[in-house]
């Protein structure tokens, strides 16, 4: 992870006319994989409040 | 714009962007964001409307939002032609990380060493934060959202729909609609927020009464002839290790519509006056949302006003 991290960062101060498809592929992993990290914590469940409109609260 | 352009404190006397304003100095076309600014206090909106001028810290979060929309405009349009999901994941990441790269300078923008130096959230408006932002949201909305974007007649997906309507013979209204979708079976309107607030039924409250929802809820019907049910807030919590996503929807009755054009007729007169009593402040708003960013301009002695707005502020980004 530590090495990814460097690669990563490494390509961020990299001007991006001169990345690969590769690097952009490399980068998009990373943060899928950190991504799966936040969701198995637990707190990064999204949600979706039920639609409900102010009429519909009246009963109407 | 330059100093001479305008006296700060009195009448416009200089260059007002003619697409928006009347020779007179009158603005004729409205966003939600100018007439949120003049309701919320007329030396605000002269300030940042007329003369558009901002602070930096507010230019990045519009920066950051901006390059959020256009990675979701990006999205739909290009699978809407038949690329798959990757291929758009890549090419979009690809596009924002040189639409954040100083290509004059050779360095990254929306570094963390600028942006810890300005007030509030900006710290976490970072280029890294950015495209894990955009990554994120793909990963958690692209082919799984149970919110289907509209398809338009010409096949298009309903994203970044631009209009402009007439609300009286002086007024003209106009905005973006960032998405129009499917959700249980209803229409809506889906507006994307960035924020570095924590985000919790409190944070979406503040839509129920607010002006751009209310424009986006009569913009559907007026010029896409086409009512929603609702707009959904489509809310990311930008931090320091993780983007959250959450939705909320809020509503407009036809009444509450009628009553919110009159409001706004109402407040958009108002400001026309504004000027010829030297665009009042109103105080009572200084130190709301975190306080107005030209508290310190205001603050200070009339005659060192323009002094000070000319060396602490920059042109704003159009929003």
């Amino acid at each position: 992870m530590d090495n990814d991290i460097d690669t990563i960062a490494a390509l961020f101060a990299r001007d991006p006319r001169t990345h690969t498809e590769a690097d952009t592929n490399k980068m998009i992993e990373y943060y899928q994989e950190r991504r799966r990290a936040f969701k198995l914590s637990g707190k990064g469940d999204a949600r979706i409040e039920k639609p409900k409109s102010s009429l519909e609260d009246l009963g109407l | 714009m330059t100093r001479a352009d305008y006296i700060v404190h009195g009448t416009v006397t200089g260059r007002l962007d003619p697409q928006k304003f009347l020779s007179d100095g009158r603005q004729f076309l409205w966003s939600a964001h100018s007439l949120d600014l003049a309701e919320t206090c007329h030396r605000r909106y002269y300030y940042e409307s007329v003369l558009n001028v901002a602070t930096p810290d507010q230019n990045v979060h519009a920066f950051f939002g901006i390059s959020v929309h256009k990675a979701v405009e990006t999205y739909y349009a290009m699978r809407a032609s038949g690329k798959s999901h990757d291929d758009t994941l890549r090419h979009i990441v690809h596009m924002t990380l040189e639409d954040t790269w100083d290509h004059a300078k050779g360095v990254p923008m929306l570094d963390y060493d600028t942006l810890k130096q300005l007030p509030g959230s900006a710290h976490l408006k970072t280029r890294e934060n950015l495209i894990r932002t955009i990554i994120w949201y793909f990963s958690e909305y692209g082919d799984n959202d149970p919110c289907k974007t509209a398809i338009l007649s010409n096949g298009q997906y309903a994203v970044e729909l631009p209009f402009q309507f007439q609300l009286d013979d002086e007024i003209m209204l106009r905005g973006r609609l960032d998405r129009v979708v499917e959700f249980a079976n209803d229409p809506y309107v889906d507006d994307s927020k960035t924020t570095g607030a924590s985000i919790s039924s409190f944070y979406f409250k503040r839509y129920d009464t607010d002006t751009e929802m209310s424009l986006y809820s009569l913009a559907s019907s007026v010029v896409f002839k086409s009512p929603v049910k609702g707009v959904l807030i489509t809310a990311m919590q930008i931090a320091v290790g993780f983007t959250r996503f959450e939705r909320s929807a809020t509503y407009r009755t036809e009444a509450q519509l009628q009553e919110w054009i009159e409001d706004a007729k109402y407040h958009i007169r108002m400001a026309w006056e504004a000027p010829k009593h030297n665009w009042p402040m109103r105080l009572s708003s200084c130190q709301k949302y975190g306080g107005c960013p030209f508290t310190g301009v205001c603050a200070r002695d009339p005659r060192v006003r323009e002094e000070y707005l000319a060396t602490g502020f920059t042109k704003g980004v159009e929003q």
